[in-house]
């Protein structure tokens, strides 16, 4: 398949917006948004030729007013590609309100900023660009649009390649030192330990940092900070290098060896996009310029023509009065609140075919802001599984709770059983004591008799032992404290316990043992 | 589903870059201290001792169990270790995509790792609590049963839910900032309720059954379970509570990597 190999060759990491893709079907399971942006070729039977051609290569007739995306180009070489990328936030004054954005998909905020306003480049492989423009252009926001860390209302933005950004606060944790610092960021860009420790000499070495190495970026100044960001990031040799203002802060000698080390990065067919107020280090790296004007892009261009177009009109502009630049940039400003992307692309239909009717209409009337929401679903299968995960855990706490208050009620049952029976013991266990009492007095009295009599005493202690029987038995069924009183008359006990199994025919004797091999000596208490 | 084993492939692809930042994202936090990331380990022994001394010096109420104060002792410091594992995992990596998120944007680096780093950062005084409660108890000639399959078990257990609360809180907590104090205070409650101070079984009857759905519960009970091997209550109902700890542990994971995935690419509007 042609199709295929096309797609293969197109290795772009894309940041789509809904727009120009395919509706994805509602019981898709969710993917990244970073890894879905290839169109897969759909199977021929269930598309009709119109929606196919929106997303097959140019050779195929172009539908008239339709978008077709010019992927007959060298794939390879472009690292960059924007269509139509435009960027609103929401000006809205409370956390909450945002809250209330995200889940209210029926109501219109009016209170927009377009940061962006459609917006079309293409950088190619090994080229310098440099973005110029007032503050409040968008130089930034299309810098961190280009990075990945804000994403794009609509159009589409393909980055091709790994990206490194680097600003005057590049991410470095103040309270760790510059030397962890390194480490930190090496290892976070996937470096190992070997790997970093063959480059932090030079990373050292070119940040000029010398002994501060190794005291915390808290105590460094912005200078000594973008220097070793800097530094940091031409070690991780990342494809694209988006530079935000960092390169105007360090003195003319780093400059310099920036601007050599940038130099030999663009030798080496790397790209760089960079940020610059400083038109002199514009025209000395860039190839490139891309004139930024409250939003919009206004020129894309040769370095020369674009940087002087840039500055004649920042000199016209200076000279103007101050009450026409106010009003001049107020005005700039309320065309960016109320931009409005359908009108302004007209080559680039808001309402792509390749969405559903219901789907167009939805673009149309609520932006596509929330559309990189909407492409993760949340399937019918997952919906099933945690809805019967949620019935198991119902079904399984409910469970365990009647088991557990059933097992408790049992156990309380028990438990008064055994309370009943330990105080029966007790009263028997009297009984027995003052029994055994009587018969030691008389045994007492009667020491001067013959041993021969001795047999008359034992016949009436039978009936008055047993009960130690039943509370040995309670004992082995619950360990609770019916030791100590069955351990006080041990020293009479062993004797008459003995003599008790012995005797097997008396009745009361039978019944015991079995109550003590029935699991239920409940049974013992009836009598 | 679909998303879950994504984020878990993720996990397992970047476990070598988590656990080679884990040591600086350590250090950045205890940066400021003398004794440095010792005080991981004081912080909760010294936490340990404080109830130790308060409940069993002061109320006095649990010396009847198996072992006497060095039986205490020993299971009030394994509790401990993986309640505070759990816990600190959650709140620090619920925390963690957002501290993470300006420093990520930047490189090439997956957020859901984040969490990880975290839990991995949190292992050290899980490791020496459960070692020290293990020691007292030998220390003690009490009976020890170290059984590996079984730990691995809880370990698994315990490693799977703290990440997937962690993922689950850090997606939240960027969505709605509120979150993170609540948090805290749960976390704080939740060691009461799933009985690291003080045994389960001695609340009321019925707070105990309802205490013994708790995740937390089992993870800390089947530790204990399994070292000590005394706890009556949690064996009786541990089928139940198996399913109900992995039923609740599933949904957890598989709404935070679907709600993680969905929302990454507008984290940063919501910081």
């Amino acid at each position: 398949m042609s199709d295929e190999q096309e797609y293969e060759q197109r290795p772009f990491r894309s940041r789509n917006s809904r727009m120009h893709e395919k509706p994805r079907g509602r019981f898709s399971f969710g993917r990244s948004s970073h890894n879905k942006g290839h169109k897969k070729p759909k199977a021929v039977e269930n598309v009709t030729i119109d929606q196919r051609e929106t997303s097959r290569p140019v050779d195929v007739k172009p539908i008239d007013n339709q978008y077709t995306p010019k992927f007959n180009m060298e794939h390879s070489a472009v690292k960059i590609r924007a269509e139509h990328v435009s960027k609103r936030f929401e000006m809205l004054q409370t956390r909450s309100d945002k809250l209330k954005a995200l889940f209210n998909f029926r109501q219109r905020n009016q209170n927009y900023f377009w940061s962006l306003r459609d917006v079309s480049f293409e950088v190619l492989e090994g080229q310098t660009v440099a973005i110029v423009g007032l503050n409040g252009s968008g130089k930034s926001t299309l810098l961190k649009a280009v990075s990945g860390f804000i994403p794009i209302t609509s159009g589409s933005l393909d980055v091709n390649g790994a990206v490194s950004e680097i600003s005057v606060n590049a991410g470095l944790r103040t309270n760790l030192s510059g030397r962890d610092n390194i480490y930190l960021r090496m290892y976070m860009s996937g470096f190992t330990k070997k790997q970093v420790n063959e480059r932090i000499g030079e990373i050292i070495e070119f940040s000029e940092l010398g002994k501060f190495i190794d005291q915390p970026v808290k105590s460094y100044s912005s200078g000594m900070r973008s220097k070793l960001g800097f530094s940091i990031m031409i070690q991780t040799d990342p494809d694209i290098m988006i530079i935000d203002e960092a390169l105007s802060v360090g003195d003319s000698t780093f400059a310099a060896k920036s601007f050599a080390k940038i130099q030999e990065f663009k030798e080496r067919g790397k790209t760089i996009f960079f940020v610059s107020h400083s038109d002199s280090q514009v025209a000395q790296i860039a190839d490139k310029v891309i004139w930024m004007h409250y939003g919009q892009l206004i020129e894309f261009g040769d370095t020369k023509v674009v940087l002087s177009k840039y500055q004649r009109w920042q000199r016209n502009f200076a000279q103007k009065p101050k009450a026409s630049r106010r009003r001049y940039m107020q005005n700039a400003k309320r065309k960016q609140a109320q931009f409005d992307p359908a009108v302004v692309s007209d080559d680039t239909p808001l309402v792509n075919l390749d969405l559903s009717p219901k789907e167009q209409r939805r673009a149309f009337l609520f932006g596509t802001a929330r559309s990189n929401l909407d492409q993760i679903h949340f399937g019918v299968v997952n919906w099933a599984i945690v809805g019967g995960l949620i019935g198991l855990f119902m079904a399984v706490s409910l469970y365990s709770i009647q088991v557990a208050s059933q097992t408790r009620n049992a156990a309380a049952i028990e438990n008064a059983k055994i309370l009943k029976k330990r105080e029966l013991d007790k009263q028997k266990r009297s009984d027995q004591d003052r029994k055994k009492d009587a018969v030691e007095s008389s045994m007492d009295s009667m020491i001067a008799p013959s041993v021969d009599d001795a047999p008359a005493y034992v016949a009436p202690t039978v009936p008055a032992v047993t009960p130690s029987v039943s509370s040995s038995s309670s004992q082995a069924v619950v360990p609770t404290p019916v030791t100590p009183p069955a351990n006080d008359s041990n020293n009479s006990q062993p004797p008459v316990d003995n003599s008790n199994s012995d005797s097997g025919t008396n009745s009361d004797g039978d019944n015991m043992d079995s109550g003590a091999a029935s699991p239920t000596d409940g049974n013992n208490l009836e009598h | 589903m679909n998303s879950l084993i994504q984020v878990l492939i993720e996990q397992i692809k970047n476990h070598q870059i988590a656990q080679r930042i884990v040591k600086y994202d350590r250090r950045s936090s205890s940066q400021d201290y003398y004794l440095g990331q010792v005080w991981e380990i004081i912080n909760p022994i010294l936490q340990v001792s404080v109830y130790f001394l308060m409940i069993f010096m002061g109320l006095r109420s649990y010396s009847d169990r198996a072992g006497g104060s060095w039986g205490f002792l020993s299971w009030m410091l394994v509790g401990m270790g993986v309640y505070r594992f759990i816990s600190q995992t959650i709140n620090v990596g619920s925390k963690a995509v957002k501290r993470q998120l300006g420093i990520a944007a930047k490189m090439n680096f997956p957020l859901s790792i984040a969490p990880q780093i975290s839990l991995l950062s949190n292992l050290l005084p899980l490791y020496v609590l459960v070692l020290l409660g293990v020691g007292i108890r030998m220390y003690a000639h009490l009976s020890v049963h170290i059984n590996l399959i079984a730990l691995a078990y809880y370990f698994a257990a315990a490693v799977l839910f703290a990440y997937g609360m962690a993922l689950l809180l850090s997606t939240l907590v960027i969505i709605v900032p509120d979150l993170s104090p609540l948090i805290g205070t749960a976390l704080n409650m939740g060691m009461w309720l799933s009985g690291v101070i003080f045994p389960v079984e001695s609340m009321s009857p019925v707070l105990m059954d309802i205490l013994q759905l708790n995740p937390t519960y089992y993870l800390v009970y089947g530790f204990r379970n399994t070292l000590f091997g005394n706890e009556a209550a949690f064996n009786i109902n541990w089928d139940n509570m198996t399913i109900l700890f992995w039923t609740i542990t599933l949904i957890i994971l598989m709404v935070g990597s679907h709600l993680h995935l969905k929302f990454k690419s507008q984290f940063s509007e919501y910081v």
